[in-house]
């Protein structure tokens, strides 16, 4: 170890908070955030490669990796300047001057003053440079006007750094200038966006005739596109994302695997090649040559993503109530859109790299957006329960509907994200044999019922407010309660731990209730995957980037095709499960509709870019609704397993 | 890369161009480069240089799918020196003799995966730690998918002892390092032969390398190369499962974009794609190798 690790190592253990820190995004967590990023700078630590007259010491670029994971292994608060730090810094070392660097970079690492990035546009985001917001001339500096987006840190941020159009230019890369300003000077305002996630991670900017002082220029006006290439290469490589983040996942993925038993060996190979993963990054951060930053950032990005499914899929279903990984998975899931599209690493990979042709030019000016009309579907998803009766969903059983019947309508409660325990209520728990007023207040709507069956079902889907709760065992029926209650990573969903009360029964009904339960899951899968699809086709459809619809790319085009191939391929086993209802065919369609609605999930996310991360959009209830119900109802290992001891 | 290394390239690429897989390829390396005493000891009439610059060296020759005696030599010259031999190696060095090393042994007197025995005037093996010249009473050789390697299984009688001391674990990894080097080479070449199929090949009144598709799928394929060259730094393990299935996806890529003509015997896409798949199992296939890390390592695996 190095005597740098050391002290690295040896700092933070005495120092890093043993409770994790309020959210950064809140009040409380902006103060506790900067309050460690003081005691870091404090300890020469906040910025280890700058010049010491900035408040570095000059260490060597691997003392930055070295710091990152120690940082990351010892569970360290996220670091709050991030976006100054790990970009805007290393960009003013190269391209500012003197001066710039004296003034802006001590107080940016004391988090006396946060920065965010203010790049994207609404016109404007894998398509940079159709940026429109202006830069004009004034009286010893510039006036900023127009709307910045995706902009990550702004709502805590004192200021921002950012591209702007200061002069027509032959090509859209021309005219561009790089300026910094300050987020509470006149004519700003910040709008927090939801994420996905829940938190307010990043905001819009409005300008309105912002003055900024031609000293906040960085390099020469009209310069800014090729200044503001080398951030991004600061942003997709190891400045931003240093091996330490994958390193400590890969590692806590491994001792998960050790500590659970509930999966056996079906994941070693997976867990064996996130670690792999994690490896190879580090050795590249290590190695003397380096790769372009476009390859770095789709090996991180992909690679963060797998080794948290991988994680989820261990967890199987006690994943969506694991907060730890959650959180991780999703955050993850914006690594593949953020600094850039993989998109457009690969374009940028298959020009720069491989220097393979362009393949079309600019068709023409760009197409007025419409994105308004996606919201559409989503307006009315109120679907109450009372609703849900009074169109006879709930007495279907009740009333002699065929299996058929049932994934039919099951396939429309998913296609609309239809939230409730609704395989449980209205197609597992009215098969079981009950007393007939039970079945007639379930049938009728006035009764929600849900139930615990392990080891397909573990916890009760909501079960904190259903009106009757079930422990089935074998083909024992018992009343239950709820006890300890988790919260999902569905909004509004919750699980409860059922504690055991009363036999009410046996009997054959229950292998037959539980596979009406479970193919009813697996239409609900498909259902919201095809809804997936729909939502993506039509935004590829309307949504204009380098003055075509993005649905004319053939990488937008080819994913979506493998997506209705997944669908159409999993359709049919649907059907024939709901024919037969055998054992095996309703656990094959269990995991091809579940497979097939994950890979509609991450399809419609990268398709929909940084606005289907948004909790507005409403993407998310989609896209975390089948990753829990893809575990629910037996896990896809379960089935798998199922499906084999019936083959071999 | 340092400018040494990069010379050394350059020169084993040069000479590989001008003869091809001929005859006097070998020894032309040896003579005027010193490829075969790359990892020995000045004194032993090496250069003393190490594992990495002979790396470098089966980058070259993976390249170019030639199978020659450089890998078993890298062996045969570690079992060498770690059995404290003198009189062998300065002959090995010097390109005048081949020698074939047997170390991997499924069975007591059975070894397999022996390299360069057609080759070979001299076969050594490794037995319970100890170093032996030896004879072979029986030889087969193994079935195999790649016409350019041919690897031998064989028992052997009338041993002659060199010396002690020689660890098969350390040979293993020495193995998996070296073969995962000519697959890095193999993938980066037939990766730039498909870059250059692309560009050339018409389709449509354009390239096909200008659509899209074509182009994300090189440049995945591309970052996977780059991903194995740095795995060959993390351990042999990982090394020798990351190269291999990088391998199997680029040669699998290859045909599939160089479409009809890579199912022709006369295109070499298909030499690619048989190397790939027989030197993936050659020391051990990935899933063997992924079982021995799971087993090794837990939550903090090399340091």
């Amino acid at each position: 170890m190095t005597p740098f690790r050391a002290e690295v190592r040896a700092w933070l253990a005495a120092n890093v908070p043993a409770a994790p820190l309020p959210r950064v995004d809140t009040p409380e967590g902006d103060l506790a955030h900067r309050t460690w990023e003081r005691r870091l700078a404090g300890a020469g630590l906040a910025a280890v490669c700058w010049p010491a007259e900035y408040g570095g010491r000059a260490a060597p670029p691997v003392h930055a990796i070295e710091f990152d994971e120690e940082y990351h292994a010892a569970g360290a608060p996220v670091r709050i300047g991030q976006n100054g730090l790990f970009l805007l810094a290393p960009t003013l070392l190269t391209h500012g001057t003197p001066e710039q660097c004296a003034r802006i970079l001590p107080p940016m690492a004391r988090a006396d003053e946060v920065w965010a990035q203010a790049w994207s546009e609404p016109q404007a985001g894998s398509d940079l440079a159709a940026i429109r917001s202006r830069a004009t001339r004034a009286d010893g500096g510039w006036l900023l006007s127009g709307q910045k987006t995706w902009s990550s840190r702004a709502v805590v941020a004192d200021r921002a750094f950012g591209l702007f159009r200061s002069a027509a230019g032959e090509r859209p890369h021309q005219g561009v200038t790089y300026l910094m300003f300050d987020l509470r000077a006149p004519g700003v305002t910040v709008r927090p966006i939801p994420q996905l996630d829940g938190t307010a991670g990043f905001a819009e900017i409005f300008l309105d005739d912002v003055f900024v002082p031609d000293e906040d220029v960085i390099g020469e006006p009209g310069d800014g596109w090729r200044i503001a290439m080398s951030t991004a290469g600061h942003e997709r490589g190891l400045s931003l994302r240093g091996p330490g983040r994958f390193l400590a996942a890969a590692d806590r993925l491994v001792r998960l695997t050790r500590m659970t038993r509930l999966s056996g060996d079906e994941y070693r190979d997976r867990v064996a090649d996130a670690w792999i993963g994690a490896r190879a990054y580090r050795a590249q951060a290590y190695a003397p040559t380096p790769v372009p930053p476009s390859a770095t950032k789709l090996f991180w990005s992909e690679l963060d993503v797998a080794l948290h499914e991988t994680a989820l899929d261990v967890l199987g279903p006690l994943a969506e109530i694991s907060p730890e990984w959650t959180d991780g998975y999703l955050f993850a899931l914006a690594g593949p859109i953020y600094a850039g599209t993989n998109e457009i690493q690969r374009d940028i990979l298959a020009k720069r790299v491989l220097g393979l042709p362009h393949p079309t030019g600019r068709t023409g000016p760009p197409q007025p957006p419409f994105a308004a009309m996606l919201h559409k579907m989503f307006t009315d998803r109120d679907v109450t329960w009372a609703a849900l009766a009074e169109a006879g969903v709930t007495g279907l059983i009740d009333d002699g509907a065929t299996p058929a019947d049932l994934i039919m309508a099951f396939e429309e409660l998913g296609h609309h994200a239809v939230p409730g325990p609704l395989a449980e209520s209205i197609a597992c728990v009215p098969a079981l044999d009950l007393p007939a007023e039970w079945r007639s207040g379930l049938a009728a709507g006035r009764t929600v019922a849900t139930l615990a069956a392990p080891p397909r079902l573990p916890y009760a889907a909501h079960g904190d407010t259903a009106d009757l709760i079930l422990l089935v065992t074998g083909e024992e029926i018992r009343a239950g309660r709820a006890g300890a209650v988790h919260e999902s990573m569905v909004a509004g969903r919750r699980l409860a731990e059922v504690v055991p009360g009363k036999v009410l029964g046996s009997g054959s009904s229950v292998p037959k209730a539980l596979e009406l339960g479970t193919l009813a899951c697996a239409a609900q899968l498909l259902g919201a995957g095809r809804a997936m699809l729909e939502m993506s086709v039509g935004y590829a459809r309307t949504r204009t980037q380098f003055g075509q619809p993005i649905g004319a790319f053939q990488a937008v085009r080819h994913r979506l095709a493998d997506v209705a191939v997944a669908l159409s391929f999993a359709e049919p086993l649907l059907h024939a499960a709901a024919a037969g209802l055998e054992e095996r065919d309703i656990s094959a369609a269990k995991v091809a509709c579940g497979e097939a609605a994950l890979r509609a999930a991450r399809a419609a996310l990268q398709v929909h870019g940084a606005i289907g991360y948004t909790r507005e959009h409403g993407l998310g209830r989609w896209l975390t609704l089948v990753r829990v119900l893809h575990q629910a109802w037996g896990t896809p290992a379960w089935h798998r397993r199922r499906i084999l001891e019936a083959i071999a | 890369m340092t400018s040494e290394h990069a010379a050394l390239r350059d020169s084993v690429r040069g000479l590989v161009t001008a003869h091809g897989g001929d005859d006097g390829l070998w020894a032309r390396l040896c003579r005027e480069i010193g490829v075969a005493g790359l990892t020995v000891p000045e004194r032993y009439g090496g250069s003393g240089a190490g594992l990495t610059e002979a790396m470098i060296v089966l980058e070259e020759l993976g390249r170019a799918l030639i199978a020659g005696p450089m890998l078993g030599t890298v062996l045969a010259t570690e079992a060498l020196l770690h059995a404290g031999d003198d009189t062998l190696l300065p002959a090995v060095c010097a390109g005048d003799r081949i020698v074939a090393l047997a170390w991997d042994s499924p069975a007591p007197g059975v070894f397999r995966d022996v390299l360069d025995l057609p080759e070979a005037d001299t076969l050594l093996v490794v037995t319970g730690g100890n170093l032996y010249e030896a004879n072979p009473s029986t030889v087969t050789m193994q079935p195999t998918l790649d016409p350019t390697r041919h690897p031998a299984s064989l028992s052997v009688d009338s041993l002659r002892l060199i010396g002690p001391g020689v660890p098969v674990e350390r040979l293993r990894d020495v193995a998996c390092l070296a073969l995962a080097a000519e697959q890095v080479g193999a993938a980066e070449r037939a990766l730039e032969l498909t870059v250059d199929h692309v560009k050339s090949r018409y389709q449509f009144g354009r390239p096909i390398g200008s659509f899209q598709v074509l182009q994300h799928r090189l440049a995945e394929l591309y970052v996977r190369v780059e991903a194995a060259r740095s795995a060959c730094a993390v351990s042999p393990a990982v090394a020798k499962i990351t190269c291999s299935e990088t391998l199997r996806a680029v040669a699998a890529d290859m045909v599939q974009m160089h479409g009809g003509l890579a199912i022709t015997w006369e295109h070499h896409a298909h030499l690619y794609l048989r190397r790939a798949w027989a030197s993936a199992e050659l020391f051990g296939s990935p899933a063997h190798h992924l079982a021995r890390l799971t087993a090794t390592h837990g939550s903090a695996p090399v340091a």
